[in-house]
């Protein structure tokens, strides 16, 4: 029996790198449940298996493989010094790994849960067409729609970056920039009174950091994640690996930004603000330490079309996305019942 | 009676010998000689009278006297006889001896001559053979070095001819290239005219194709731009044209990809969640800012 006291719906952060479920428990708060979007293959016998199942390790037999899942999987890639697999790239599912949308199902189903209510909405982001990749979102949006509808909600998405504007933005009338900078995405949203103006992509974020920091100190891209995410000082790298990182970070923020404001000054239907807005940054890859502050220096050498009040770091980066799909499919869910 | 006056010794050996410089007795081979002085003289006299006036002085009468003095005289002349020969042979014998000695020193300085003659004659024929044989060095360079010269000429001269020949097959195999060549720019000159000629139908039909496709395409746009661009406030990405292919499953395939149950733990384990606080304001404020949210569902939507 559906409590009357929770505002229904669920919100899902289908992120390349991380998957994050969020919905409204019985005391009014937002219950988070994220889960790191990747695999690794490991021998398949039975005992492998019993010894997985007692150490709470997740794992699934698909045919003659069996694949341990979530942030286990990062973690022993990094023990084996291995690559752990991916069933997203730039944002989008990937095309290299057709046989993972069973596996992202399990994922997804697991954070999830099962819907509260029938038909309960789920909304799942979804990143803007990309501005320097021909990748079909169509294709992505379709395989995600079939995905919930067989676990049993009711699917619809939300562009990445107008969530985060619904979790981030409701101070300001939901007007400003929202950008989630996620694994394989900077997803950029231009919202004018919580309407999205103007929405796009670009397929450089943190994975293209952990490839070129790889690459440089000649290590695999999930030991470059592991450092990236212990904490780093962009400002203030401490040693080679952080420089590394440091310098590609740079070169990720000037990338984007500059690619942001060329598409701001070039798009017909930007809308014009009377006052000067707020850029809000999430996800994961904003966390790095002096991130907004790094944004800042590039930002002020440029000449963005866009009046700035002020360049910030989302309260909850790392699940502002997710907040803002749950605000969305709350939305859509009192719309259905009103 | 003559009083017989005393014999003078000296006198009588002066008038009875000649006088002759020692230079001149060398000259004569005569280098040593032995000296009988006037007192060893007188002392045989002596002797020879003393002798015979012992024997016979107070015994004789005058007569025998003076034949014992002529006896004595000729005694003494025998005995100056029996010295000067043996005196004379003692020269001789000296003479002999200096003669013998200065002909083995003229013999030692004969060898000695011949000696150095020969030394000097080898060298001197080392010298000669030295300077011939460097002579004959010298001519077998000159002989040399006009040789090399010869050779290099003769060398230079073949590798001349060589290359000259060798050209002259190139030059022919070059101008038959060039004839070859000539040909086949001229049958592509003939075949580029004729496809430029067929390439320039094509894209002239083509460009018409593709501005009737590009008027139809900004038509399209015109209409987008009206009705609020790219599917609710899009407007990014690659620019998705009409007629543009996009891949979209079948509903079959889609159900084929996410049917069926997989093995796995994952339905056993707890899984981790977090609060993340309250977000009601975001929600109020959206269902105010859109009229009870009812109307508004797809602008979220996209």
């Amino acid at each position: 029996m559906a409590d009357s006291k929770i505002a229904y719906g669920k919100g899902l952060d289908v992120g390349t790198c991380n998957l994050v479920a969020a919905e409204q428990n019985e005391k009014g708060e937002v219950e988070l449940r994220p889960k790191r979007n990747v695999f690794i293959d490991v021998p398949i016998d039975a005992y492998t298996k019993n010894m997985l199942t007692r150490l709470n390790v997740p794992y699934v037999v698909q045919g003659k493989k069996m694949y341990v899942l979530g942030d286990h999987a990062f973690e022993l890639a990094n023990v084996l010094n291995k690559n752990t697999r991916r069933p997203m790239a730039d944002g989008l599912i990937s095309p290299k790994e057709q046989d993972a949308l069973p596996v992202m199902k399990l994922l997804i189903g697991s954070i999830l849960g099962q819907p509260r209510v029938p038909n309960e909405v789920c909304f799942y982001s979804v990143p803007g067409d990309p501005i320097d990749s021909d990748l079909s979102v169509a294709y992505h949006r379709d395989l995600f729609d079939a995905v919930l509808r067989s676990l049993g909600y009711k699917p619809s998405h939300i562009i990445e970056g107008h969530a985060v504007t619904f979790a981030e933005l409701g101070d300001e009338d939901f007007t400003g920039i929202g950008i989630s900078c996620g694994g394989g995405m900077f997803n950029i949203c231009v919202a004018y009174k919580s309407m999205p103006a103007l929405y796009f992509s670009t397929a450089r974020s943190g994975d293209w950091v952990d490839k070129n920091v790889a690459n440089v100190l000649g290590i695999k891209p999930a030991k470059a994640a592991l450092i990236k995410e212990k904490g780093v000082d962009l400002i203030k790298p401490k040693n080679r690996e952080e420089d590394a990182i440091a310098i590609y970070y740079r070169n990720l923020i000037q990338y984007n930004i500059t690619n942001i404001a060329e598409r701001f000054k070039s798009a017909e239907n930007m809308p014009s603000f009377n006052e000067p807005i707020s850029i809000v940054f999430s996800g994961g890859t904003s966390m790095a330490g002096n991130f907004i502050e790094l944004v800042k220096d590039v930002f002020k050498k440029l000449d963005f079309p866009i009046p700035v009040k002020d360049i910030r770091m989302a309260k909850d980066p790392f699940n502002a996305t997710a907040k803002g799909s749950l605000v969305a499919a709350q939305l859509e869910m009192s719309s259905q019942t009103a | 009676m003559t009083e017989q006056q005393p014999f003078d010794v000296r006198r009588a050996i002066e008038q009875s010998s000649s006088k002759s410089t020692l230079q001149e007795l060398a000259k004569k081979g005569i280098h040593r000689v032995k000296v009988l002085d006037e007192s060893m003289i007188n002392k045989l006299i002596g002797d020879a009278v003393e002798r015979i006036i012992s024997t016979k002085t107070n015994l004789l009468s005058s007569d025998d006297r003076q034949k014992l003095i002529e006896a004595s005289r000729k005694e003494l002349d025998r005995l100056m006889k029996e010295h000067q020969t043996s005196k004379d042979k003692a020269e001789l014998a000296e003479q002999s001896q200096a003669t013998l000695a200065a002909s083995v020193e003229n013999l030692q300085n004969q060898l000695k001559t011949a000696q150095r003659l020969a030394e000097d004659t080898a060298k001197q024929r080392y010298e000669d053979g030295k300077a011939v044989m460097r002579a004959e060095v010298d001519d077998m360079k000159k002989k040399m070095s006009t040789m090399e010269v010869d050779i290099e000429k003769r060398v230079r001269r073949e590798v001349d001819l060589e290359y000259q020949a060798k050209m002259a097959n190139e030059r022919i195999v070059i101008e038959q290239m060039k004839t070859e060549a000539a040909k086949k720019q001229a049958e592509m000159i003939d075949e580029m005219r004729k496809s430029d000629e067929e390439l320039f139908k094509r894209m002239s039909e083509l460009f018409t194709k593709v501005m009737d496709g590009v008027n139809k395409k900004l038509g399209d746009l015109r209409n987008r731009s009206f009705a609020g661009g790219g599917g609710g406030g899009g407007g990014g990405g690659m620019g998705k044209m009409e007629g543009d292919v996009e891949f979209r499953p079948s509903q079959a395939t889609l159900d084929s990809l996410v049917q069926g149950e997989l093995e796995s733990n994952v339905k056993a384990m707890q899984v981790e969640s977090k609060s993340g606080g309250k977000m009601s304001n975001a929600l109020e404020r959206l269902k105010a800012m859109r009229g009870g949210g009812g109307d508004k569902k797809d602008d979220a939507k996209k």
